[in-house]
């Protein structure tokens, strides 16, 4: 599995754009933070406040790149026309469409390790600022934050990009369930207003900064569930055409 | 090596694959012949196990296809319609990324496949700037990495120009007869499946028309004299009634040439020889026309030729 993983991972490392757009941007993002912190000209106040700054600033960043990451992933082998060649080596479609899966999740891993990095090196470097100081808590708090929603993007855009096995399609699709997607849910509201619960984004919330009103707020399990639910279902919907699929 | 019953494959009402009883003997070179639309690629692809078939089972190495497809594809190495690529990568790098869905020895191949299939000093170049032969080429490579007993090649000469054809044959025959694999090529150049293949299926609309060994193949078709003269509809006419002899067709009347079956034994020709000479006819050649694959191709697909006896007076 290992070794399929890190086949997965030589092709996307090769497309150079998106590789060193996917690592070097939040890079270039923290240490360009960094230095206009040093040189007085943004206003850090402290080292936890530049951390989660910066961990916000990799959430929005990251939430294109993992869905571009994922997309292409799930995608790649039908767009290429190399799942065929793959299938007839008699490997087992469940293992092919497992490697691929954790490839995206070790490629979001190292986006949120080329962008927490710099964070953490940039909030210990001005952690004397004036305001509250870096602690584990912070750290742990603010790279949950923005790791679970990068995640769980990642993961919809990968079942996205092998249900339509075409990467442009899927890029497309996946941005728009990324940022729009909770509309759609919404519209379901229309029907039951209870219904407005299954909104990734409020599960996300709850499990995150958990900052939405009371009237929207999930219980920990719900939250869980739907936050599951939703990455499950389109895996399960991408694994299931893999299956059925006449290469 | 491959062993097919009753093998079906449908769309809808079309039916692709029908029946299909196909049995390729180890250690040949077996050549799957038909016209396009044909039911070709269908059929490797249910071979394979890449396509579901409505009926009937594929034995590869004597394992069901469907049931154990990692068994029975296990030492198989195919190119189905055409070699595909991550153009973005290198060669070298496109068969390393395949190597561990082969597992074994795979990885330590790449050098070697590369070599095999003269692609050893361009292995670095990105497939994005090759040409369709070196794809082609490099599909070959592709196919060898698990050490095949099977190779299953696709129309593989798609791209290859007459010195890379050549050496495919050599390639192919080696991998036949010094190192007993077997080979199932699927490809419309009737002429490169004569010179490599050692039994032929010949499949129209999905059937398998004729499944035989090449020289059985070409036997059946028996064999013809060309009698090339001054004056073809009287040479006709002339040997019409020779004992033993049959005018099968006049084939180029313009140019003199009559076709004559039956007997080509020397004295059979010597005797049709005086007999035209006695008739005052001016014979310029004789010669033995041997049986192509295409003229029995073409025979047992049904598609037209040369009228017969069209110049008969």
């Amino acid at each position: 599995m290992r070794a399929l993983v890190a086949a997965d991972l030589l092709k996307l490392r090769r497309r150079r754009g998106l590789f060193w757009s996917a690592l070097g941007l939040p890079i270039l993002v923290g240490v360009l933070l960094i230095v206009l912190a040093l040189s007085g000209v943004a206003d850090i106040d402290g080292g936890a406040v530049f951390y989660e700054d910066l961990s916000f600033v990799l959430y929005i960043l990251g939430s294109i790149l993992v869905v571009l990451v994922g997309a292409r992933l799930g995608s790649e082998e039908h767009a290429a026309g190399t799942l065929r060649y793959q299938l007839l080596t008699g490997i087992s479609r469940t293992r092919l469409y497992t490697a691929k899966m954790l490839a995206t999740l070790v490629a979001v891993a190292m986006v949120l390790l080329a962008g927490l990095v710099p964070a953490l090196i940039g909030a210990l470097v001005l952690s004397d600022g004036g305001g509250p100081g870096l602690t584990g808590e912070v750290v742990a708090d603010n790279s949950w934050n923005v790791a679970l929603p990068l995640v769980v993007s990642a993961l919809i855009a990968f079942g996205v990009g092998a249900l339509t096995r075409a990467t442009g399609p899927a890029i497309t699709v996946a941005l728009f369930l990324n940022f729009l997607g909770v509309n759609l849910v919404l519209l379901l509201a229309l029907i039951d207003d209870s219904l407005r619960h299954i909104a990734l984004n409020l599960g996300i919330d709850r499990l995150t900064y958990d900052e939405v009103d009371a009237d929207d707020r999930l219980g920990f399990a719900a939250a869980l569930i739907v936050v599951t639910a939703w990455p499950a279902a389109f895996l399960a919907a991408g694994w299931a055409r893999l299956k059925r699929l006449e290469a | 090596m491959v062993v097919t019953t009753g093998l079906t494959k449908r769309f809808g009402a079309r039916t692709a694959v029908d029946a299909v009883e196909l049995a390729v003997p180890a250690g040949s070179c077996f050549g799957f012949l038909g016209p396009n639309g044909a039911g070709k690629t269908t059929m490797i692809r249910l071979l394979l196990g890449l396509a579901r078939p409505t009926a009937g089972r594929v034995l590869l190495r004597g394992v069901d296809v469907q049931q154990e497809p990692t068994r029975a594809l296990a030492r198989v190495g195919a190119i189905v319609e055409e070699p595909r690529f991550h153009a973005h990568l290198t060669g070298v790098e496109n068969l390393r990324v395949h190597a561990p869905l082969i597992g074994g020895d795979a990885v330590a191949r790449v050098p070697y496949v590369l070599d095999l299939v003269g692609l050893g000093e361009r292995g670095d170049d990105t497939v994005k700037g090759y040409s369709m032969g070196m794809r082609q080429r490099l599909g070959v490579a592709r196919a060898m990495l698990g050490d095949p007993e099977l190779l299953v090649l696709d129309e593989p000469t798609n791209g290859l120009d007459a010195s890379g054809m050549a050496d495919f044959r050599v390639f192919i025959r080696r991998l036949v007869e010094e190192e007993g694999r077997t080979v199932f090529l699927s490809s419309h150049l009737l002429d490169e499946m004569e010179k490599l293949c050692d039994a032929v299926a010949i499949v129209e609309e999905g059937r398998v028309v004729r499944q035989s060994s090449m020289t059985a193949l070409l036997d059946e078709g028996g064999r013809a004299l060309l009698v090339q003269c001054d004056d073809a509809a009287r040479a006709v006419a002339v040997l019409e009634g020779a004992p033993g002899l049959t005018i099968a067709a006049a084939l180029a009347p313009a140019d003199g040439i009559v076709r004559v079956e039956g007997d080509h034994s020397p004295a059979a020709v010597a005797g049709l020889n005086r007999r035209l000479v006695e008739a005052g006819i001016g014979v310029h050649g004789l010669r033995l026309d041997a049986q192509t694959l295409e003229r029995r191709f073409l025979e047992l697909t049904g598609v037209p030729r040369v009228p017969r006896r069209e110049a008969a007076p």
